[in-house]
């Protein structure tokens, strides 16, 4: 036997994988083509800048590749009305909103069901398992059509996780289970800041980096009711903030949308593109502006269950 | 997408993802997988499901610049690939030593037969593992594609941007260097690893 024929054979072992694992890659590409389509339109906004999806999970590059996505001053974007003054008041109202939420601790084996709506009418679906060791379930189009496709997040138990889509063989890799529910999480809207800001070495600066991670509680996990509170408290201290009336979400739905002004050190203060929503009436958070809507929101046993 | 004559070729579809970029996904769903595979082989499943990502932005940020004379867009998208894999040195030499500590399956009958050939084979992975991260990167770049990825000279040379004739010397010496790390092995190991060379 040759030494290239040895080095076939140390090669083989590694097999290749299905569509499911590499939906994640193909929504990031699905992503960067959906931008450029945007940036030919006549009024197209700035080409956005993809914050790069390094080691996360197949959830959170599925959901970052196709809703955070703050760009700087966007054209077309309603023209922020009202300071942070305002700002505040209605963070604090979403804050009082979240509290008023009814609070069950989630059990372990059960999974967050957060169902998105986005302009077009992608519809994106996610059960995520609560502890990150059962498998969890993401709806979303394939690429480049509506079609829906299922992906399974497959689950961390004992350190491995089955390989999906690989024949069905039962291949596993290591692994570190991923919760969608972390009871550790601040209940204060202090401890909920310095938490957010441990991330960019304590402090502030990086508002949008913050904001993602925002959306990404908001859109990806389960925060119990003091907890979410404690975000949108959070959230309403980091400085820059300004409101936008009469904006609409992904559905359509009408609301308030939260934003930040932000100074990137080069230029005056420019406007993040985006912002979370909320309802006016009840202040309940509704999505990101001209992202996604998230039309339902909670706790199921199984996947393939909603609320 | 599919023509009257057959499938169009990855040249025609790159072409065509100028006008509407949504065609690149046909080039992703096309050669995604082997891509994946290739990285999974050099870094490891969890980089490789980031770095197939990777290499297929760059490819649709590049897609204008590609020549469209070569119908086969695999030695270009193994370029760009293989690109990103020098970015993983360290990950490289790693997971080739975590590939050889992985006990091999074999297909002897009997326990014994299974054990040692098991040893065999896991001895042996451990010497390839070890003489593939001595192999300088360039040279590692040309052995791989030919022999994992199963790309003809030229097309390596399409992808590494190299003479073929370059191809050729790598190859030459990334396997001189292949069996005598293999050949070494059999003087300082028993007799079960000699029966290769």
């Amino acid at each position: 036997m040759d030494e290239l024929q040895l080095l076939r054979e140390f090669g083989e072992p590694v097999g290749l994988v299905g569509r499911d694992d590499l939906a994640p890659a193909r929504a990031r590409l699905f992503a960067a083509v959906s931008e450029e389509k945007t940036a030919r339109a006549p009024r197209g906004r700035k080409r956005l800048a993809w914050l790069g999806v390094t080691a996360v999970g197949l959830a959170a590059a599925i959901t970052a590749a196709v809703t955070l996505a703050p760009a700087d001053n966007p054209v077309g974007l309603p023209v922020p009305q009202a300071g942070a003054e305002e700002a505040v008041r209605v963070l604090h109202a979403a804050a009082a909103a979240a509290l008023r939420m009814p609070d069950t601790p989630p059990r372990p084996d059960q999974f967050v069901y957060i169902k998105q709506q986005s302009q077009g009418d992608y519809l994106y679906e996610g059960w995520f398992s609560i502890d990150g060791t059962h498998d969890g379930l993401i709806k979303m189009p394939a690429a480049g059509s509506k079609t829906s496709e299922e992906t399974v997040v497959a689950g961390c138990r004992d350190g491995k996780r089955v390989i999906i889509g690989k024949n069905d063989d039962g291949q596993t890799e290591n692994c570190t289970p991923e919760p969608a529910y972390d009871p550790s999480l601040p209940t204060d809207g202090d401890a909920m800041l310095a938490h957010l800001a441990a991330q960019y070495g304590g402090t502030l600066d990086n508002v949008n980096g913050i904001a993602k991670d925002v959306g990404g509680l908001l859109s990806m996990k389960y925060l119990r009711p003091d907890q979410r509170a404690a975000l949108f408290d959070a959230v309403a201290k980091i400085p820059g903030l300004v409101l936008t009336k009469n904006v609409k979400d992904g559905a359509g739905r009408v609301g308030d949308s939260i934003s930040w002004d932000v100074k990137d050190g080069k230029d005056s203060a420019h406007h993040l593109a985006g912002g979370f929503v909320f309802d006016p009436a009840t202040h309940t958070y509704l999505g990101w502006t001209h992202g996604e809507a998230q039309t339902a929101y909670g706790i199921v046993d199984r996947v393939h269950q909603v609320p | 997408m599919s023509s009257p004559g057959g499938v169009e070729n990855d040249a025609g579809i790159i072409g065509g993802s100028l006008d509407d970029p949504e065609r690149f996904s046909e080039i992703f769903d096309r050669h995604a997988p082997h891509i994946q595979r290739y990285l999974a082989r050099r870094l490891g499943r969890e980089i490789a499901d980031d770095l197939v990502g990777e290499t297929f932005l760059i490819a649709f940020g590049k897609r204008h610049r590609y020549d469209t004379k070569y119908p086969d867009a695999r030695p270009w998208l193994y370029g760009i690939a293989t690109t990103l894999v020098a970015q993983h040195r360290r990950e490289e030499a790693r997971e080739y030593r975590l590939r050889a500590a992985v006990p091999p399956q074999v297909a002897e009958e009997s326990h014994a037969e299974r054990v040692a050939a098991q040893v065999t084979a896991q001895a042996m992975n451990g010497m390839l593992a070890s003489a593939l991260a001595g192999i300088s990167q360039g040279d590692r770049d040309v052995l791989l594609l030919i022999a994992w990825e199963r790309l003809a000279y030229e097309e390596v040379a399409a992808a590494l941007a190299i003479p073929v004739g370059t191809v050729r010397s790598r190859l030459s010496r990334a396997r001189k260097k292949l069996r005598i790390a293999l050949g070494q092995a059999d003087n300082t190991t028993s007799g079960e690893v000699s029966n290769h060379g």
